[in-house]
């Protein structure tokens, strides 16, 4: 077992040295692009499956007590106003006052992804041109079969370049977009909490 | 008148009636004759036409003779024919393959004149003299497929020249052995060999000159001996900008003054951020304990964008909630201004800078194409130099705006979460004051 992982190291140095310069701020935005997405992943968490409605009323009669997720600390968080007594305009600002920590948690990180998600295909075609250039110094100075470089090391350098670009891009792209529709059904689903819990008190 | 025509007419009958059988003895006498020579002629024709079929008949033979005699011959001459096609050709092979052979004696000359063998080409018999040439090729070859150890002398990296042991990978490749420098040597120019920059190859060489084999050959390869190979210099940030030419100043010169926008934003944000939060829990104290105008007055002590915006909530705080929020957002407005500063610029270098790359690129490539017409495109070495102007101004364009793109987002990022942050601090602030009441 020792020895293959090992062997997986050496394959993993020899790939990222392949692709020159770029690799390794490549690879450091890999890492932050998933920390960033597994962190919003983690974060909205939803709690308790069933509609914002259901929960409330279990929440309001003292079925349910301990929050499991994001909505239902919200729900929790609105109702105590709501059950100090301030209702109306004044609970509503409190109640807003109250989810901004959930809304700020909401959109943490959203840029961050977005960003690198745009900024990766862009260092590997970096990567592509440097090796391009390589390619073609060598093809100058009739250096074509020197180690460590000339031709066949530029052209290897643009494809791996590329090629990480890309593998950092698309699953960013693919799994930063799903998670930024649910934080928005999240959001809308704060707004629906508020509307609820202020009309239902002023009812009363 | 009709007298005068039947007199005529009876003249003329008594007439005729006169000469009738004199008439008739006459035509008679005619017609004998006639007949007489009509079966004179008809006998005449039967005799011609018997003649003549005789005639026919015998010439029918003649030409039957003679038209056998035209086969005959018609096909003694296509067999000739072919005979002469098949030895004109034979003649034409037989002189192309002598020009092959003789080419192929010309070439095994010249190519192995500069290794010193003379070959002599006998016109007379080439099968002599391709057996030779081939023997001659064979020994060479085994004498360049193997790794020899000459006495010669090679140049060091500062021009002085060193003797020392030469040993040679077959005639693709040397390294150079002597006291204290060794290495592997690559082409000079005319013949001779230098030192070439590989620090690693120096244990390389003196195994394969003490006649061991290394685990890893350095090694470089080489076609012949006579182009120099320059060395690769090593390329400075400054040679790599001179390369890009005009635009690639002009990219640089943005991205550095990009770069100075986003030190003196994130200076100005971090100096923002670091005073919301604190501000804003220090105002809610002081107004939860003093009132509204002794936080009016600490507030006055205090410099940044969240205590201005603090003091425009606490002193409007006794009016209707939504006018309080609508200065709040107005004094949130007048704040961004200077939170927002140079985040634009920022962002515009950033979608500048490729298009100046992929702009010096297009001039690149015309200046390649503007050499081909004037060279062709026999020199790689001209070719490439144009190509790698038009890729260096990519790279720097892609160098200044990934960094830029990364951190103005992040910028932006930043100052709307402190912007968020005031509002909200405003709004809470608010919040308490008015549950106080």
């Amino acid at each position: 077992m020792q020895p293959a992982l090992h062997n997986l190291f050496d394959q993993f140095l020899v790939y990222m040295q392949s692709g020159g310069f770029v690799m390794w701020p490549l690879f450091v935005l890999v890492i932050v692009l998933w920390y960033a997405l597994g962190y919003r992943f983690h974060a909205i968490k939803r709690g308790s499956q069933k509609s914002v409605r259901v929960l409330i009323r279990k929440f309001d009669s003292g079925k349910r007590e301990v929050p499991r997720g994001l909505i239902d600390g919200a729900i929790v968080d609105a109702l105590q106003i709501v059950n100090e007594g301030y209702r109306g305009t004044i609970g509503r600002e409190l109640i807003e006052d109250a989810f901004f920590p959930y809304y700020q948690e909401l959109k943490k990180y959203r840029k961050t992804v977005n960003t690198i998600v745009m900024v990766s295909p862009l260092i590997g075609l970096l990567g592509t041109v440097a090796g391009m250039i390589e390619t073609f110094d060598s093809l100058g100075s009739m250096t074509l079969y020197s180690q460590g470089g000339g031709i066949a090391g530029g052209i290897s350098q643009a494809l791996f370049t590329t090629q990480l670009g890309l593998v950092v891009a698309v699953p960013g792209l693919v799994v930063g977009r799903l998670i930024d529709r649910r934080s928005k059904i999240m959001e809308l689903e704060l707004e629906q909490i508020k509307d609820i819990v202020c009309s239902e008190e002023e009812g009363k | 008148m009709k007298r005068i025509v039947l007199i005529l007419m009876m003249a003329v009958l008594s007439l005729s009636a006169a000469t009738e059988t004199e008439l008739q003895r006459a035509y008679a006498k005619e017609f004998a004759f006639l007949k007489a020579q009509k079966e004179m002629l008809q006998q005449r024709l039967s005799q011609v036409k018997k003649e003549d079929a005789a005639r026919i008949s015998s010439a029918k033979k003649e030409i039957a003779s003679l038209q056998n005699d035209v086969l005959v011959k018609t096909q003694t001459s296509d067999r000739l024919g072919e005979q002469l096609f098949r030895s004109q050709q034979n003649a034409e092979n037989i002189s192309d393959d002598t020009a092959l052979l003789e080419s192929v004696a010309l070439q095994g000359q010249s190519s192995l004149a500069p290794y010193g063998i003379k070959l002599a080409i006998d016109k007379n018999d080439y099968p002599a003299t391709l057996n030779q040439l081939f023997a001659e090729t064979l020994k060479l070859s085994r004498d360049l497929s193997s790794v020899n150890v000459t006495e010669g002398s090679f140049y060091l990296k500062d021009g002085t020249e060193q003797k020392g042991k030469l040993v040679k990978v077959g005639n693709i490749a040397t390294y150079g052995v002597a006291e204290g420098v060794s290495g592997v040597l690559v082409p000079a120019g005319g013949d001779k060999l230098k030192l070439w920059d590989a620090p690693a190859s120096a244990a390389t060489a003196t195994a394969l000159a003490a006649g061991q084999m290394p685990a890893s050959l350095e090694i470089f390869v080489y076609e012949n001996v006579s182009k120099e190979v320059e060395d690769k210099a090593d390329k400075g940030v400054m040679d790599v900008i001179e390369s890009g030419g005009i635009i690639g100043w002009v990219i640089v010169v943005m991205g550095l003054f990009a770069l100075l926008l986003v030190v003196l934003r994130g200076f100005f944000l971090s100096g923002a951020a670091s005073k919301t939060l604190p501000v804003a829990k220090e105002t809610l104290v002081e107004l939860q304990s003093k009132g509204v105008e002794a936080t009016l007055n600490f507030l006055k002590t205090r410099k940044g964008a969240a205590a201005r915006v603090m003091k425009a909530t606490v002193r409007n705080l006794d009016r209707d909630r939504e006018h309080v929020e609508d200065i709040v957002a107005e004094a949130i407005m007048h704040e961004s201004e200077r939170l927002d500063r140079y985040g634009s610029a920022i962002m515009v270098v950033a979608a500048v800078a490729p298009l100046l790359g992929l702009l010096g690129t297009v001039t690149g490539m015309i200046a390649t194409f503007d050499i081909i017409t004037e060279f062709g495109t026999g020199d790689p070495k001209l070719l490439s130099g144009g190509i790698s102007i038009a890729l260096v101004t990519t790279e720097l364009g892609l160098i200044v705006a990934i960094p830029l793109l990364l951190l103005g987002n992040m910028l932006n990022g930043w100052a709307e979460r402190i912007k968020d942050g005031m509002e909200q601090s405003a709004l809470h602030l608010i919040n308490e004051y008015n549950k106080q009441k």
